[in-house]
């Protein structure tokens, strides 16, 4: 009944929207946030973006359900040096509460010029964030399809490109690794790519699923055309566990389609995924972004996950609006 | 009478620019220039550049390729002195290519090592290298902090005030009606608005190429713009005839693709390619066309936050709250251009200026404005559709430039007096560009 109340309600956003397109706010009364967030200096520019999303999510038919505040900053500053090198550095944060309250943030620093860039600080995502599937629109996208056992927050992070090639490297504190590369080109009206990862990650403690060492390799591959995007992912890791002392050969595939116009973005992503207990865990999820104005988005997503020990699939229905300078 | 240059390209989506001048000739077969030229249009669609982005890196590479090869155009503030080295071609690929990692901070290795083996048993390769690099860093020490650097952030700091009055740009959706187009985020900020306020190449003081003021919005000439893109801009507009559709789309060179100067650089290519023309001749052409896009780029942009003009997608929406109610202009909140528009201010039209000051230098340098050219669209890539199997037609240089910007006014994105003032800007800054700096 509820995840019925849901769809109407998520058919209405985009009904109202297409027979009043007016009803989306004169853009008019947003116009402060055009107004520059940014604070330029003889040769360079310090800059300030910041994210607000206010969210309410559902989880499994109404048991549970969460009001969450989100607050993300972003402070940076870039400049050219004399030989046209670019350096800069960056500070994040990211502040959210509702069930209890948590504080996270990021720092680094780059260097960039023809010859690649080199980033140090917390890099740790840095690389999946690039050589990986398009990130969802709307909110509870799986885009978690990446190795177990991830880097360590601190890191170097070096990336070579060419218009047609890319190939990155990350290395964290403990000399942990991950390399990737990244093809793309276009051919007639279709714009493709591929990207390979690979890692080699231990840790002696375990993270929070008991893994304590990774090697795998990810294989993906990329589709654009007009409006219209699509990518999947092939990955295949080796882990060992601190419980078992055994190790798992999990493959896990996933796959994303991506729609936008206008105003409207949709994105429906899946991944099937192995367990160390056999098992097969499946996610689905369907996004969608609704832009309202400058910077300002409503966004709501549906998730389902099922595996063969539980009875029901887990559902988590989501909405918010959200706020970007 | 000036001779007639004739040309065709042929096909459009491959991976080389060049089969579209031959199908039948390899890419290696075609002279270093087009090459060059080839391999960084490529780069252009592959790494999905602004045109500003692109205009700045053309100049930059074409110039220090055209220095290489013993070329001296007379630009202020540019510090090279031309040596006795016989014109070769690989000083001329390596000054290309090393000007144009600088532009664009990636590295284009893989391509000059290919298009290099042609020259593995050249007489003075090591000598023809180091004129090549010289002249990159000449080239490089000039244009670094010219301003454009920090102007590459869509958030920047007060260069342009913000209008205040009901003629103001607003971002916009883009709210657009053809099928199967490209994907664009909505409501994005202004694209690059420090971009004008950077250094100028050839044409002196930006403030001299100033668009006169917008037509004020009480102004009956304001009602009929107003009532013209309306009406012709239109998704679905019931006036606009095919073929109007049909330059909309083959000059939209949007996202992704080879963009307005790119589409340019194709059609000069399969201009040159008619020409027997020898590589310093062929350099400067190229250099003289890629300096005037550049300028084309920094003074469209000055005018465009200078005056901060709305586009009609806002107009016509929001006319209500806008404007005072009228039956002239009448408030259509369902409004949708036929393409998208896109996002930075109106006036004057980026694509009017940058064809008028590409065709205007390309007529000066082959003396000519009679032309006979037939083309395919530059990528297929976002209008795949509507763009398969079509080809184009010209006379003359001037009719691509008029056709290129009228197709804005089709496409709904930008008022009458965008295109004119836009046309004629681009063609007085082709005019400077060659007479200051390739006149000898």
């Amino acid at each position: 009944m509820r995840f019925q109340n849901f769809l109407t309600g998520l058919i209405a956003i985009v009904a109202l929207s297409q027979s009043y397109p007016s009803f989306a706010q004169n853009a008019d009364q947003l116009s402060f946030v055009e107004k520059p967030v940014a604070i330029a200096t003889e040769n360079g520019t310090f800059l300030l973006n910041a994210l607000v999303d206010w969210q309410y999510r559902s989880e499994n038919n109404n048991l549970a359900r969460f009001d969450t505040r989100r607050l993300i900053g972003k402070v940076s500053y870039s400049q050219q040096l004399e030989n046209d090198w670019d350096v800069g550095a960056s500070y994040e944060g990211d502040y959210m509460s509702g069930s209890g309250e948590n504080y996270f943030d990021e720092f680094r620093v780059f260097i960039k010029d023809q010859w690649g860039s080199v980033s140090a600080g917390e890099i740790a995502t840095e690389l999946f964030d690039k050589a990986g599937r398009r990130r969802s629109v709307g909110l509870l996208g799986i885009d978690n399809d990446s190795f177990l056992l991830p880097l360590e927050t601190w890191g170097i992070h070096y990336e070579w490109s060419s218009p047609k090639l890319s190939l990155l490297a990350s290395i964290d504190e403990s000399a942990n690794t991950e390399l990737g590369f990244l093809h793309h080109r276009v051919s007639g009206g279709y714009r493709l790519g591929w990207f390979l990862r690979a890692n080699h990650t231990e840790d002696p403690q375990g993270n929070a699923q008991g893994v304590n060492a990774s090697e795998g390799v990810a294989l993906g591959s990329q589709l654009e055309r007009g409006r219209w995007s699509a990518d999947a992912q092939w990955m295949l890791e080796e882990i060992d566990t601190v419980d078992s002392n055994q190790t798992f050969s999990l493959t896990t595939f996933s796959m994303g389609l991506h729609y936008r116009f206008n105003r409207f973005g949709w994105s429906f992503t899946g991944i099937s995924r192995e367990n160390v207990l056999n098992n097969t865990e499946r996610f689905v999820s369907l996004g969608l972004r609704m832009d309202v104005a400058r910077g300002l988005s409503l966004n709501a997503g549906i998730r389902s996950e099922s595996t063969k020990l539980m009875d029901e699939a887990f559902r988590t229905y989501a909405l918010s609006i959200r706020y970007e300078i | 009478m000036a001779p007639l240059i004739s040309g065709c390209i042929r096909s459009a989506g491959q991976q080389s620019y060049l089969t579209q001048l031959e199908s039948k000739k390899e890419p290696t077969d075609f002279p270093i220039v087009f090459q060059c030229n080839d391999t960084m249009l490529q780069g252009t669609r592959n790494l999905s550049l602004s045109p500003l982005e692109a205009s700045r890196g053309y100049a930059m590479a074409h110039l220090a390729g055209y220095l290489a090869v013993g070329g001296q155009p007379i630009l202020p503030g540019l510090s090279w002195s031309r040596s006795s080295f016989s014109p070769s071609g690989l000083a001329y690929l390596t000054a290309f290519f090393d000007a144009l990692e600088e532009a664009w901070s990636t590295s284009f290795a893989p391509d000059k090592r290919r298009l290099a083996q042609r020259y593995h048993d050249a007489p003075q390769r090591t000598e023809a290298i180091i004129q090549g690099q010289k002249a990159a860093r000449a080239v490089t020490r000039w244009r670094t902090r010219d301003g454009a650097e920090p102007a590459r952030s869509r958030i920047y700091p007060d260069r342009y005030p913000k209008r205040d009055d009901v003629l103001s740009w607003k971002p916009t959706a883009p709210f657009y009606g053809a099928s199967s187009g490209p994907d664009i985020n909505a409501f994005q900020r202004g694209l690059l608005p420090g971009w004008g306020a950077q250094d100028t190449w050839a044409i002196g003081s930006v403030s001299r190429f100033e668009a006169a003021p917008f037509p004020d919005h009480e102004s009956p000439e304001f009602a009929r713009q107003f009532e013209k893109v309306q009406l012709i801009g239109g998704a679905n507009s019931p006036v606009r005839t095919e073929e109007q559709s049909e330059v909309a789309l083959f000059w939209e060179d949007g996202p992704g693709g080879v963009t307005a100067p790119g589409h340019f650089q194709l059609l000069a290519l399969e201009l040159c390619h008619k020409q027997s023309w020898t590589l310093l001749q062929q350099a400067r052409f190229f250099c003289a066309l890629s300096i005037a896009q550049a300028d084309a780029a920094i003074a469209s942009w000055h005018n465009k936050f200078h005056h901060d003009i709305l586009r009609p997608e806002t107009a016509i929406r929001y006319a209500n709250t806008r404007f005072r109610p009228s039956s002239s202009m009448p408030e259509d909140s369902s409004w949708h251009s036929y393409i998208p528009t896109p996002a930075f201010p109106s006036y004057v039209s980026g694509h009017s200026v940058f064809g008028a000051a590409s065709a205007g230098v390309m007529r000066l340098l082959l003396g000519s404005d009679r032309i006979r050219l037939t083309a395919v669209p530059a990528d297929l890539v976002n209008w795949p559709m509507q763009l398969k199997n079509v080809s184009r037609s010209w006379n003359s240089l001037t009719a691509i430039a008029e056709e290129n910007g009228a197709s804005r006014e089709y496409g709904g994105v930008h008022w009458e007096e965008d295109n004119q003032n836009g046309l004629q800007l681009g063609f007085a800054i082709a005019d400077t560009v060659v007479k200051n700096s390739f006149s000898s």
